[in-house]
């Protein structure tokens, strides 16, 4: 027993006697001349007691109450924007004044690589002379633009500017505006496509949160929903620590809530005014309040332990994208009422409830029922996933959190679905295959007459020229072979972004196209594999067989490369390993490559680049997440734009897909072009 | 597959975590009889009274603000103390002092109701057995003091007064941990 639950249990004592001793008064009021109280007392205890009351009332309005706070579990995760970063860049600079110099920098970095990019594609020159048009200034008319890149900085000026960074704000605000200014000049002189023009110097501002959103100033129509949950990562957005358990119940949090405090003040302060005022009523009002207190305190742990929950799906076998409904039954068996139960069905990061909610406020009796119903859009991958349980005793004073796990596996796989042909380029192994070789041999389509070699088989002989001239000739047809296909994924986490909070992000667009291609490649004889570069290595060596087809579903579903959630790790650039190490060294030397990647920074069309240059067959289908409200997602997709150009200049097949199209169309109308 | 379907009919439900209804509802109702009866018996009580509510109703409906509507349920508290200063009739003020505490314990568990689960929710079941319970005990409590009030003839004296805070002033300070 430590000192706090003494001293609790010696002042229970002591206002127990003394609410004996009141009582045994009230019972015989003649009593009350042995006791040494005078009116003065009286007097000094109700200013207390008043005094008292409002320190506690005080206490309610600067205290927290304190509870769980659950998730949201039916909003999709939040992943970034494309562009997000730039416009973080220039809120800091501008709203937070916090690490000017740094950011100007690296914008003004970013930025000058971009205008040279943009000015060799269209000058067609080298980097050195499309960095002299950008100083020369002669790359476009605005003034303003052509200054951004005019010359370095001298000493002296970043002195002045640091300076003058320190007592005003007009320089970040111009330093802001000529950076728009060079974003939208680069659109014009790049060509790239953009839904809108925005005009830069109206000086319309808005706040960094709309930015984030994509909302424009005048944008007012989902004002209502201002105060609606866009986005949900059930760990960071609740106070429970995890949500990944083994056990079937897990305690998280036993406490209490402090949600009554504050009554005792209308004890307080009720009866401390009636003894100063000699208004009995309001003695008796306050023990009303002195009630709840005492109720506040009378708490039971609820026994949670005594639920059963039984988790139950539609359908036995899940495909990505698909629609469950789940229907969740909790029975309370634990023989005594749970008066005050908070139920959220903690669903996956990845999942997003379409229909319905997956909560419940309910209170059980012993052997009572509820049941919770809600449609949610499954995404690949193995899943099982507790109940949070926040119950509390009547009066909600003690709080017991746990999470209750029913036996209930969900395992989403793609279907590897043969949607089209997916055109393989020429570069193929020995094995006989669907891909014309523009070598001479066996096959279906006229290759080639050659003179005849002994052994030659007869059916290929040209009788015909032996006819006329009487030379043995053999024709050669175009060898069919199979290729080496090596399915990439970059699932860096600069690649989780999507282009807005209900939509899937880039991997998710990846993993997707990738399984329909994968069943397409293999269905036209190709020996296929899968490799991401990340961190986590993932590497499946190309093969063939209904085996290996099924190997892949299990791998696209599970793989921890390419799960729905981003990995909690920070980019390449601050670790030692490249993340295409491992890719590089098993990679097939006759290996093609269908590359998936968001090309969301200069790394990713490094390695498409590389890929080639070490005589891959390069095609990059890259679904293009970029948009173009706020001025940092303009400049990313100028970015994204000149690296597309940038692969396909140097031979690279580039599909420039847009998610909200069809995968299979786009790759029709892409091999109409490269036919 | 997910990247070949219309996304528009499978878009995330929404949430929002508004307090609950039904809890609020009843918690304004509370903190209005509270001001009706004591402004019916001391009406220099009612514009008081009258404010506060508007505070809790403002705070609950309007604003969101657990905090507007802790201290409306204040001022609805002292509007019940100036009305036992004029009018001191046990049975109203006790009635008024129960409603207050009522519309209270009521006002938070809304916002607690609206913030762990959401607007979306089935919580009715939930927020009336806390209601109940919470109502319940409020009215045992009351008829208990008044029937201690009542057995006296001569109603409270000072020293028995004076031992009931204390014994009252013990019990609560035992009772903030």
């Amino acid at each position: 027993m430590d000192l706090e639950t003494l001293l609790n249990r010696i002042l229970i004592a002591i206002g127990a006697i003394l609410f004996v001793g009141a009582l045994a008064l009230i019972a015989a009021p003649g009593a009350a001349s042995g006791l040494p109280f005078s009116n003065g007392v009286i007097f000094v205890i109700g200013a207390l007691g008043a005094l008292t009351g409002f320190g506690v009332v005080r206490r309610r309005l600067k205290g927290e109450v304190e509870e769980t706070v659950t998730p949201n579990p039916e909003r999709p995760a939040g992943n970034p924007m494309p562009g997000e970063d730039v416009d973080r860049m220039l809120y800091e600079m501008t709203h937070l004044r916090q690490g000017v110099n740094e950011n100007r920098e690296h914008l003004e970095d970013r930025l000058e690589n971009l205008g040279v990019a943009v000015i060799r594609n269209r000058e067609d020159c080298s980097v050195a002379e499309a960095r002299a048009i950008l100083e020369q200034g002669s790359w476009t008319d605005n003034e303003q633009a052509a200054d951004f890149f005019a010359g370095e900085r001298t000493a002296a000026e970043e002195a002045g500017l640091s300076g003058s960074l320190l007592s005003g704000t007009d320089d970040v605000a111009a330093f802001e505006n000529q950076f728009r200014v060079t974003v939208e000049e680069l659109i014009e002189v790049g060509d790239v496509d953009v839904s809108h023009t925005v005009e830069v110097d109206d000086g319309s501002d808005r706040s960094f949160l709309d930015r984030l959103l994509g909302r424009s100033a005048g944008d007012d129509e989902d004002e209502d929903e201002d105060d609606a949950v866009e986005s949900n990562w059930n760990v960071s957005n609740s106070s429970i620590p995890t949500f990944d358990t083994t056990e079937p119940f897990e305690d998280v949090a036993l406490q209490h809530t402090n949600r009554w405090l504050g009554v005792t003040a209308f004890a307080l302060v009720a009866v401390g005014i009636g003894t100063l005022t000699f208004k009995p009523g309001l003695m008796l009002a306050g023990t009303v309040g002195i009630a709840y207190t005492i109720y506040a305190r009378v708490s039971a742990v609820p026994r949670t332990e005594g639920l059963v929950v039984e988790r139950e799906f539609d359908a036995d076998e899940f495909e990505p994208g698909d629609l469950v409904e789940v229907t969740l039954s909790v029975r309370n068996e634990s023989g005594s009422m749970l008066p005050v139960l908070r139920l959220v069905d903690a669903v996956p990061d990845s999942f997003v409830v379409t229909d319905g909610t997956p909560r419940l406020h309910t209170a059980l009796q012993s052997g009572a029922q509820a049941q919770i119903e809600y449609t949610v859009r499954v995404e690949r991958g193995e899943y099982e996933w507790p109940l949070l349980v926040v119950a509390r005793d009547f009066s909600g004073g003690v709080e017991r959190t746990s999470l209750v796990t029913p036996e209930a596996e969900m395992r989403v796989t793609p279907p590897l679905r043969i949607t089209n042909d997916v055109p393989v380029r020429a570069q193929t192994t020995q094995y006989a295959g669907d891909v014309d070789t523009k070598q001479g041999g066996s096959g279906l389509e006229f290759h080639s007459v050659r003179e005849y070699r002994p052994g030659d088989p007869m059916n290929r002989i040209n009788w015909k020229q032996v006819a006329n001239t009487g030379d043995l000739a053999t024709i050669d047809f175009r060898q069919e072979k199979a290729a080496t296909v090596t399915i990439l994924f970059d699932t860096r986490q600069s690649a989780y972004i999507s282009a807005g909070t209900d939509e899937p992000h880039a991997v998710d667009h990846s993993v997707h196209a990738a399984s329909d291609v994968f069943g397409a490649l293999y269905d036209q004889g190709n020996l296929v594999g899968i490799a991401a570069f990340d961190t986590v290595p993932c590497w499946y060596a190309p093969g063939a067989g209904s085996e290996h087809l099924e190997n892949a579903r299990v791998l696209f579903a599970q793989h921890p490369a390419l799960s729905p959630r981003p990995p909690e790790r920070q980019d390449h650039e601050s670790q030692y390993i490249d993340p295409m190490t491992h890719v590089r060294r098993r990679l097939p030397s006759t290996s093609q490559i269908f590359m998936f990647t968001p090309l969301a920074d200069d790394y990713a069309a490094e390695v498409a680049r590389r890929l080639d240059s070490e005589g891959h067959l390069v095609t990059v289908i890259s679904p293009d997440v970029t948009v173009d409200e706020t001025v940092g997602q303009r400049l990313t997709r100028i970015e994204r734009t000149a690296r597309v150009r940038y692969l396909r200049e140097r031979g690279i097949r580039v599909l420039n897909w847009d998610p909200d199209e069809r995968l299979s169309l786009e790759i029709q109308k892409a091999q109409a072009r490269w036919a | 597959m997910s990247f070949e379907t219309d996304t528009d009919e499978m878009g995330a439900v929404e949430v929002t975590h508004s307090p609950a209804r039904f809890s609020s509802v009843l918690a304004t109702a509370a903190a209005l009889l509270a001001v009706i009866v004591t402004g019916l018996f001391a009406p220099v009580s009612a514009p008081l009274g009258l404010f506060g509510l508007a505070g809790v109703a403002a705070g609950l409906f309007v604003f969101e603000s657990e905090r507007l509507t802790i201290a409306g349920t204040g001022i609805v508290f002292v509007a019940v103390l100036v009305c036992g200063i004029f009018a001191d009739v046990p049975e109203i003020l006790l009635f008024a002092s129960l409603a207050t505490i009522v519309s209270f314990d009521l006002g938070s568990n809304a916002f607690s109701v609206g913030r762990q689960l959401s607007d979306q929710t089935e919580t009715q079941r939930g927020e009336s057995v806390h209601a109940a319970a919470t109502i319940f005990v409020g009215v045992v409590a009351a008829g208990l003091s008044y029937g201690i009030f009542l057995v006296p003839s001569g109603g409270l004296t000072i020293p028995a007064l004076a031992l009931l805070l204390l014994s009252a002033l013990f019990l609560i300070w035992s009772i903030r941990q």
